[in-house]
């Protein structure tokens, strides 16, 4: 579970507002997307969630833990993808996932599991090749991995459709659903709508750092000035500088 | 034109010195820089020219005496062919085969000779003032001993603009050779490891022999040596004849020499080109594929299987982030092995009879066993490794913060890198020093864990500033490392805080306690300080990583 509560964040000494009292709360089960247009806010929030940032105001609790509390509590049940994934270039997959599996205390007879991981998400060849050889999309796929070792109870992803190959976005969107149906939370951005029409169960919407819809998306479709068929139609009516 | 239209935007959109590269200084509030590299880059210079000033007063003299006053000219040119040659190779396979835009310029409609030209002009005017800096003194020096002709001044200028012509075309032709035959891509940080050990050698080299010859002057040696060299004098000239003609062109009857140096230098240099650029674009384009091909097909990921502490894992991370590129490297080993060196060359340069006297002068040296205690100290403590900690993770920072890691276990892995790579170089310093200066074994009772003390009080220091603001967004590993103010400042606190321990250890003397009793006093001291800061420090690291710094 995820609660947002009167969150902010400003840049440049409050000169940028790059998110504005934002109140939000994602339950266990859900698959929420967080829908916005360039700089509207929606790294910003992901980052002050994984402990990236720090808010100005408001507070962030997930699973009942205040990050600002214990956010080693926080950062141990959650597992994050960043929309550019980083890692250490000059070692290998296998060692990166290793050392990932290490800081998480994955125990050695459930690490079997990570090698699963890399093979569906076709990785396993390249695991011991230098991570500084791969491809974008591999070290998005290699990111994934490390995000989902631990089984995380929340699942945080900055556009991770972003670079992956047909084959791997199938999957990962396979990998979110399975999640939320374990009872798990996944929150992720994206910037493609079929994706979120198909995936989420619940969308939000940030634009100009405030959340200006939320909700299952047939609600919000019906809330709507004019009637949409598609949530596209819909993200750009709420967007739209002119309205 | 395309070739200049190239070389015109390498340099805009590469060097420091351009509108661009100073308006980014500007935004990085680091304009200071410029006046600060620019003081230091002028001091090393004029020791550099002053020296070379004196050598070459010695070799006018010499080249007098054997009928060749055109040796000051030869060896002036021949000491600039050779370090533009071994300049070239590194910096050359850098723009050419490793910089930046060449992925840009392979689907630009532009032709092989046009890259390489422009690529080759642009290494020629990046080494025309390391040329200029070691011939220019050598005609101040004929201008001021010699008769000069309209000649002299003539060739000067198309000297000045012609000699590196030559070395940097063999120097080109050798590295395009070099890259056909190995595949430096994949050993690239080992290759630049080894160069720069190449190049620090070389230096110390070239060291040694200035301090040889001029000690020799001193000595019986001299006179036979003068006559060797006499010898050597004319058998070097007449062995290189393009470089003997550059020299020759510098006196009244030298017209048709300098005619000749000229054709020479131009005519190599664009051979080269014409015989080196074809298939540039091909190789790179090779090249490149070779990089992005996986190598290592084996286990597949059988390391994800085998569990390690979370201490051993951050020590490991650590490990990996310095043994990423050569910057770091080298600069870690450097300032491990930097006493070690100055004593092997110390050795090498110090006459026989001068060694002699020497031990006589360090017998009469007083508290040798607190001498001892703080040289090795100074070495292992004031180094950069602290303060780039944070700043050599660069962007991968982000990583640690989003990892379930507390502040503590963060900087328990790092100080305990930091042990690991300066202790035993500590141990090795104060060996060395114990020998030379023959003092009692016992007196490692107090230098062993002092020195303990201080690589941590050292670390806390260095970690201390770089905690406050590391430098996490470079884009090339100097700007961790070298272009890092935080090295500058742990540098200074860490010698206020080694001097403050010699000031104490000081008043202990004049209050008349014994030497060994000052040691002890001083490493419990420092054994004492680092136990009471280092808590601090932890608490201080919890903020950075707690979110005040932003990535």
């Amino acid at each position: 579970m995820i609660e947002l509560k009167n969150l902010s964040k400003s840049y440049q000494n409050g000169k940028v507002k790059a998110v504005r009292h934002l109140d939000l709360t994602v339950k266990p089960g859900d698959v929420f997307g967080f829908l916005g247009p360039n700089g509207a806010g929606k790294s910003t929030t992901i980052k002050m969630m994984v402990g990236l940032l720090q808010s100005d105001n408001g507070s962030i609790q997930m699973n009942g833990i205040d990050i600002s509390w214990d956010p080693l509590g926080i950062k141990k049940i959650i597992g994050y993808v960043p929309d550019e994934p980083i890692l250490y270039d000059k070692m290998r997959g296998s060692a990166f996932l290793a050392f990932i599996a290490d800081i998480f205390e994955v125990p050695g007879e459930k690490r079997e599991k990570i090698k699963n991981l890399a093979k569906d998400f076709e990785l396993s060849d390249a695991l011991d090749d230098l991570i500084s050889s791969y491809s974008h999309g591999m070290k998005q796929k290699l990111s994934i991995i490390a995000a989902l070792l631990h089984d995380p109870e929340i699942f945080i992803l900055d556009e991770p459709i972003v670079g992956l190959d047909p084959r791997s976005s199938f999957l990962l969107k396979e990998k979110m659903r399975r999640h939320a149906e374990e009872g798990k939370t996944v929150f992720f951005s994206t910037h493609v709508m079929e994706v979120a029409e198909k995936l989420c169960d619940r969308v939000g919407i940030i634009h100009h750092g405030r959340m200006i819809a939320v909700g299952p998306l047939e609600e919000l479709k019906t809330q709507s000035r004019n009637s949409h068929d598609s949530l596209e139609q819909l993200f750009l009516e709420l967007t739209d500088e002119n309205v | 034109m395309k070739t200049f239209r190239l070389l015109r935007a390498s340099l805009q959109g590469t060097s420091w010195f351009s509108r661009g590269g100073l308006q980014e200084l500007k935004n990085r509030d680091q304009l200071w820089l410029l006046p600060l590299g620019g003081a230091g880059i002028l001091v090393a210079i004029g020791s550099f020219i002053m020296m070379l000033i004196r050598n070459y007063q010695g070799i006018l003299a010499l080249g007098l005496q054997a009928g060749r006053p055109e040796a000051l000219f030869f060896f002036s040119i021949l000491g600039s062919t050779i370090f533009i040659f071994l300049i070239s190779i590194p910096f050359g396979i850098s723009l050419l085969y490793f910089s930046r835009d060449t992925r840009m310029l392979i689907p630009l409609p532009l032709k092989d000779f046009e890259i390489v030209a422009a690529k080759t002009l642009h290494l020629y005017l990046f080494l025309l003032p390391l040329h200029l800096l070691i011939f220019i003194p050598a005609v101040v020096v004929a201008a001021s001993n010699l008769t000069v002709c309209p000649l002299f001044y003539i060739n000067t200028v198309i000297q000045g603009i012609f000699i590196p012509l030559l070395p940097i075309a063999l120097g080109v032709g050798f590295i395009v050779l070099l890259m056909k035959a190995v595949n430096i891509s994949r050993h690239k940080t080992a290759f630049e490891v080894f160069g720069m050990l190449f190049g620090l050698m070389m230096i110390l080299g070239f060291q040694v022999l200035l301090t040889r010859v001029m000690a020799s002057e001193l000595t019986g040696e001299g006179q036979a040596i003068f006559a060797r060299l006499l010898e050597l004098v004319n058998r070097f000239i007449d062995a290189l004849p393009p470089l003997k003609w550059a020299a020759m062109g510098f006196f009244a009857d030298g017209a048709g020499y300098l005619l000749l140096s000229i054709l020479t230098s131009a005519g190599f240099f664009v051979i080269t080109l014409l015989l080196i650029h074809r298939g540039f674009i091909k190789g790179l384009s090779a090249r490149m594929e070779s990089q992005s091909v996986s190598r290592v097909r084996k286990g597949k990921g059988s390391t994800i299987l085998r569990q390690r502490s979370i201490t051993k894992s951050l020590i490991y991370r650590e490990w990996k982030i310095l043994s990423s590129n050569s910057t770091f490297i080298f600069e870690a080993f450097g300032e491990v092995l930097v006493l070690p060196l100055l004593l092997l060359v110390f050795s090498f340069v110090t006459p026989g009879e001068a060694r002699e006297g020497l031990d006589s002068l360090l017998a009469a040296i007083p508290h040798p066993e607190l001498i001892i205690f703080g040289l090795v100290v100074l070495f292992a403590s004031i180094n950069a490794m602290a303060s780039t900690s944070l700043s050599r993770e660069g962007r991968s920072f982000a990583l640690s913060l989003t990892l379930p890691l507390s502040s503590r276990e963060q900087m328990k892995a790092k100080l305990l890198f930091q042990i690991v790579l300066f202790f035993p170089a500590y141990l090795l310093n104060m060996t060395i020093l114990m020998i030379i200066l023959k003092v009692p074994v016992g007196a490692a009772m107090f230098i062993v864990p002092g020195g303990f003390g201080f690589i941590i009080l050292g670390f806390l220091t260095g970690i201390s500033v770089d905690l406050r603001r590391p430098v996490l967004t470079w884009s090339h590993p100097q700007q961790a490392v070298k272009q890092n103010l935080n090295v500058l400042v742990s540098m200074g606190l860490s010698v206020v805080v080694i001097g403050a321990h010699a000031g104490i250890a000081w008043l202990l003397l004049k209050a008349g306690m014994g030497t060994t009793m000052v040691g002890f006093s001083i490493a419990l001291l420092a054994l004492f300080f680092a136990a009471l800061l280092f808590p601090g420090v932890i608490r201080y690291a919890e903020k950075s990583y707690g979110g005040r710094l932003e990535i």
